[in-house]
């Protein structure tokens, strides 16, 4: 019984790493670009990946995370978090809302097309959880067309889910970034550019606790014109 | 916030309707696989108590391709009824039953299995049809099984959240149950709401346990 305790406690803590890899909290919306970092020179970096209110609790909660980079600059006004901030850089990427359709049906080339019989189910990321969604649905009550098609509105866990779910033909559309739009070829999307409602989503670059070597390599590397590029080619402005 | 009563209402809507949806087929089922051996028959008790074993965001993934319009069944609904699934309170519904039936299968079974094979025979022998002596006797001999079926598919299918997530989404108002509340609130770190939706499903969940309770006793 003894030994038995002895070799589980033994297997336990041979699970918890001593020395574990710097570790990335990264929105849905920046799958892709991480990708690319990955093969870049962040190959040892843990990316952790989902809806950004999600991993702003979770590191509230007490996740250990050395960056975080959600979709959305107001969440460096949350007063928990602010707890954990160090460096910050409040307007590291840019990015849009765009409308996708089902493949089948026609892209609307304006915003109050959506209103059309055909848009029967309409996707958007939960916007408790995730800044899509809540721009998303900010912009359409703005619009005054989030009550007008109040039962029509789809919540999904985050915005690449929304994508999944408007190209699998689940629903017959969603409101996702430009950039996810970018990763799928020959999609077409309504560009919400143009609509007053719908302004530029900044993504901040936050250093959580305190500035080491190792973090502030990571924080150069993501600041490089090779980091920038990889950007730019995704889709981001 | 969360509107509680809502939730409550839709939860148990949602979880009686599924099991009203699977009573039959899961009875049948259960007497099927007590009582007869056909070829196959392994494969179909397979089948059936599949969604028990995956993980249920499988039984979500598979029910989202078979009902979305770009599906097989989900583009003959939508092309010749005009009728949508996926996403829907139905779905919710849907999704729960799934999870669900393989419980109440395997407490009918047992049911029956426990009924003495002589008395069927003997009520046979009396000149009752076959119909007859399934509902004269091997139904109400083996209600404690099926019972027993029924109480633990009702608690899967209240407690039902992965299959759910991905089939019906989180729609406040339409397919938000208790289990996907709950999810949102730690999700969105808002403790309060979270604590009050777990009291919620732990007062249904004890009521629960302790009217099955009092039916065994009967």
């Amino acid at each position: 019984m003894n030994r038995y305790l002895v070799a589980l406690a033994l297997l336990l803590t041979g699970c918890i790493d001593s020395h574990p890899p710097p570790r990335i909290f990264v929105a849905a919306s920046l799958v892709n670009l991480a990708e690319s970092w990955q093969q870049g020179s962040l190959d040892s970096v843990q990316y952790h990946f989902g809806a950004s209110m999600t991993l702003a609790h979770q590191i509230v909660a007490g996740a250990r995370a050395d960056f975080f980079l959600p979709a959305g600059d107001f969440l460096l006004q949350d007063v928990e978090l602010q707890k954990h901030m160090g460096r910050i850089d409040s307007a590291f990427l840019r990015n849009r809302l765009v409308m996708i359709c089902r493949p089948d049906l026609k892209t609307p080339s304006e915003l109050a097309d959506v209103r059309a019989e055909q848009f029967r189910q309409i996707a958007l990321a939960d916007p408790m959880l995730a800044p899509a969604g809540r721009y998303a649905k900010e912009g359409l009550q703005a619009a005054g067309l989030w009550e007008e098609l109040n039962d029509r509105w789809i919540l999904l866990g985050d915005v690449r889910s929304v994508l999944a779910a408007v190209t699998s033909g689940a629903v017959d559309a969603g409101f996702v970034y430009a950039t996810d739009a970018h990763t799928r070829p020959h999609l077409e999307f309504l560009d919400l550019r143009n609509e007053t409602h719908f302004p530029e989503v900044l993504y901040p670059l936050v250093m959580l606790g305190s500035e080491t070597p190792e973090k502030n390599s990571i924080w150069d590397y993501l600041h490089s014109a090779d980091s920038e590029a990889m950007a730019k080619q995704l889709g981001f402005e | 916030m969360y509107d509680y009563v809502d939730l409550i209402a839709r939860s148990l809507q949602v979880s009686m309707l599924s099991l009203a949806m699977s009573t039959i087929p899961a009875i049948g089922m259960g007497y099927v696989l007590a009582r007869y051996s056909f070829k196959g028959r392994t494969l179909v008790e397979t089948l059936v108590m599949l969604p028990l074993i995956l993980p249920p965001v499988v039984s979500g993934f598979f029910l989202l391709h078979l009902l979305a319009p770009s599906g097989v069944v989900g583009s003959l609904l939508d092309q010749v009824f005009g009728i949508r699934v996926p996403f829907t309170f139905a779905a919710a519904v849907l999704a729960a039953s799934v999870v669900s039936f393989p419980l109440y299968v395997r407490g009918a079974k047992l049911g029956f299995a426990g009924v003495p094979r002589e008395l069927e025979e003997i009520t046979a022998t009396l000149g009752h049809r076959h119909a007859a002596v399934f509902f004269k006797v091997s139904l109400p001999l083996a209600w404690r099984g099926i019972l027993a079926g029924m109480i633990l598919a009702l608690a899967r299918a209240l407690g039902e959240f992965g299959a759910t997530l991905v089939v019906a989404g989180n729609i406040p108002g339409h397919t938000q149950t208790l289990p996907l509340a709950i999810y949102q609130a730690t999700q969105s770190g808002n403790a309060e709401a979270g604590w009050i939706l777990i009291g919620i499903s732990a007062t249904i969940a004890i009521i629960l346990m302790m009217v099955a309770s009092r039916l065994e006793r009967l």
